[in-house]
C-alpha cells in the first residue's frame, strides 16, 4: 500500500463502506446474484470483526501450548 | 486535520448524542435481534398460522365471503385491513375492530382464501414477542414514543459521524484492526471499539436512518391522506364514511383494481374512514413483481357504494421513501444469511455500546483517555 498517511488510515474503512453499502443496495435490486453479493459484502465486515478482535484468544492458545 | 479545538468539539459532541441515546439504543438492539427471526420464532412456537395444502388450481372464494366468515366470529367489529401475506396467497388476514381509528385493540382473524373458511386467530397481545415489538416500536407509549425512539435514532446518527470524526486521531499511529493488549483495559476496549465502530459505520447508519424514518410513518400516511386524498376527493368532501349496507361487492371491488392495475399483486385493502383510505373508499394497495417494484405500492381507489375506480394516485416520495426503508431496516430481503449477518452487526452494535459506556465510566483514571490513548490532533 502507498505511504500516503490519509489510505494508511482509511484504506480499509473505506474499502469496507463501500462493500457494505453495495451489499445493502445489490439485496434490494436483485433476487439471486444481488442477494448472493450481500451475503459477501456484508459478511465481510463481520470476518474483519471476527479477525481483529479475537485474534489475542488464538494466539494465546498458541502460547499456552508451547 | 483536526485542530485541538476542533477535536475537543467533536469530542463532545460524540459523548453527549451517545450517552444520551445509549440506553435506548441497547433495549432496541436487544429487542431486535429477535425481531429479526420472527417468521422463524413464530414457526417454532406454532404462532404461525399455515393453509392446508390443496390442489394449486383450487378456486378461490369470493372476498365477500372471507369477510363474512370473518365478521361472524366478532360482529360487533368493524373492517380495518384485509390483506395476503407476501409468499402465500392462500391465507386471507382481516383486521377487525370497533372504531375506522387506528388502536391497539384490534382482532387479526386468518381465512382461508380458497374455502372462505376461518382458520384461526394469530396472537395479537401478550407473549415474548409482542413485548419485544412493541419495547422496539413504540416503548408502550403510542406516537410520542415512536417519535421519541425516533429522536435517540437521530441522535444514534449524530453519534456515528462525530465517531468516525474522532477515529482518525485515536487510530493515527495504529494500522487497521490494531488491539492493544498489552496495555490497560481501557486502552484495549477503545481499540476494539473503534475496530468495531468503524467497521459496522454504514450497516449502522443505514438500520439506523432508516429506523428513524419508520417511526414517522404515521405522520407521514396522515399528511398523504392530507395532502394528496384531499384534492383528489374534492367531489366526496362532506360526506360521512360510507355506511356498511350500501357498501358494494368488495370482490367486483378487488376485480376492478385489478383490472385498472395489470400484472400487480394485492398486498392489502383499507376500508373506508380507516387510516390509509378515505370515508368513501376501500383502497386496494397493489404491489409489482420485480424485488425492488416488490417493495413498492400503487394504491387504487375504488368507490366502496358503486365498486368503480376513482383514481389511482402514483404514491408520493416521502411514502416511496418509507417503503424502501423498511427492508433497509428489518433485514429481510436477503434470505436466511443476510438474517444472519444482520444479528451478528446488531450482536457488534451492541458491543459497540457496551464499550463506549465502559469507556466513559473510566474517562479519569489516572489520566484522560485521549491523553494515555495518544490521539493525535493535528
Amino acid at each position: 500500500m502507498s505511504e500516503s498517511p490519509f489510505l494508511r488510515l482509511w484504506a480499509w474503512p473505506l474499502l469496507l463502506a463501500l462493500l457494505s453499502a453495495s451489499g445493502l443496495i445489490s439485496a434490494l435490486l436483485s433476487d439471486a446474484l444481488g442477494d448472493v453479493w450481500s451475503w459477501f459484502s456484508l459478511g465481510l465486515p463481520v470476518v474483519v470483526m471476527g479477525y481483529f478482535g479475537l485474534r489475542r484468544a488464538a494466539s494465546s492458545t498458541r502460547a499456552s501450548g508451547r | 486535520m483536526l485542530s485541538h479545538k476542533s477535536l475537543k468539539t467533536w469530542s463532545w459532541l460524540h459523548k453527549w448524542s451517545s450517552l444520551v441515546s445509549t440506553i435506548f439504543m441497547l433495549l432496541l438492539c436487544l429487542s431486535g435481534l429477535p425481531l429479526i427471526f420472527h417468521h422463524e420464532i413464530g414457526h417454532l412456537l406454532g404462532t404461525e398460522i399455515e393453509a392446508a395444502e390443496m390442489p394449486a388450481d383450487t378456486p378461490r372464494a369470493s372476498l365477500d365471503q372471507v369477510l363474512a366468515s370473518a365478521r361472524a366470529l366478532y360482529p360487533e367489529r368493524m373492517v380495518q385491513f384485509a390483506s395476503t401475506d407476501e409468499d402465500d396467497d392462500r391465507l386471507w388476514f382481516v383486521t377487525l375492530t370497533h372504531t375506522p381509528e387506528p388502536t391497539d385493540d384490534f382482532k387479526s382473524i386468518a381465512v382461508d382464501a380458497r374455502t372462505g373458511a376461518v382458520v384461526g386467530q394469530p396472537p395479537t397481545e401478550g407473549g415474548f414477542m409482542h413485548l419485544m415489538f412493541r419495547l422496539h416500536v413504540d416503548l408502550f407509549a403510542g406516537l410520542p414514543g415512536k417519535l421519541f425512539l425516533g429522536l435517540m435514532g437521530l441522535l444514534l446518527l449524530v453519534a456515528i459521524v462525530s465517531g468516525v470524526v474522532l477515529y482518525a486521531p485515536f487510530m493515527r499511529k495504529l494500522v487497521f484492526g490494531e488491539v492493544r493488549r498489552e496495555k490497560s483495559p481501557r486502552i484495549k476496549w477503545l481499540d476494539l471499539h473503534n475496530l468495531l465502530g468503524i467497521t459496522t459505520l454504514v450497516w449502522a447508519f443505514v438500520v439506523g436512518g432508516t429506523g428513524m424514518i419508520n417511526t414517522w410513518a404515521d405522520l407521514m400516511i396522515k399528511y398523504w391522506q392530507y395532502e394528496q386524498l384531499g384534492t383528489l376527493l374534492v367531489q366526496y368532501q362532506g360526506q360521512p364514511v360510507v355506511a356498511e349496507a350500501q357498501r358494494g361487492s368488495l370482490q367486483a371491488s378487488l376485480e376492478a383494481a385489478q383490472a385498472h392495475a395489470p400484472g400487480m399483486k394485492l398486498s392489502f385493502i383499507a376500508f373506508p374512514g380507516t387510516s390509509f383510505s378515505s370515508p368513501h373508499h376501500n383502497t386496494f394497495f397493489l404491489r409489482g413483481n420485480e424485488p425492488l417494484t416488490s417493495r413498492l405500492l400503487q394504491p387504487v381507489l375504488v368507490d366502496a357504494e358503486s365498486a368503480d375506480v376513482t383514481a389511482s394516485p402514483k404514491l408520493p416520495w416521502y411514502l416511496t421513501a418509507l417503503l424502501v426503508s423498511q427492508p433497509l431496516h428489518f433485514g429481510d430481503y436477503g434470505g436466511m444469511p443476510m438474517k444472519i449477518i444482520w444479528a451478528l452487526l446488531d450482536i457488534a452494535t451492541i458491543i459497540v455500546l457496551g464499550s463506549g459506556l465502559y469507556l466513559w465510566f473510566k474517562r479519569r483514571q489516572p489520566r484522560t483517555l485521549t491523553d494515555e490513548a495518544g490521539a493525535v490532533a493535528a
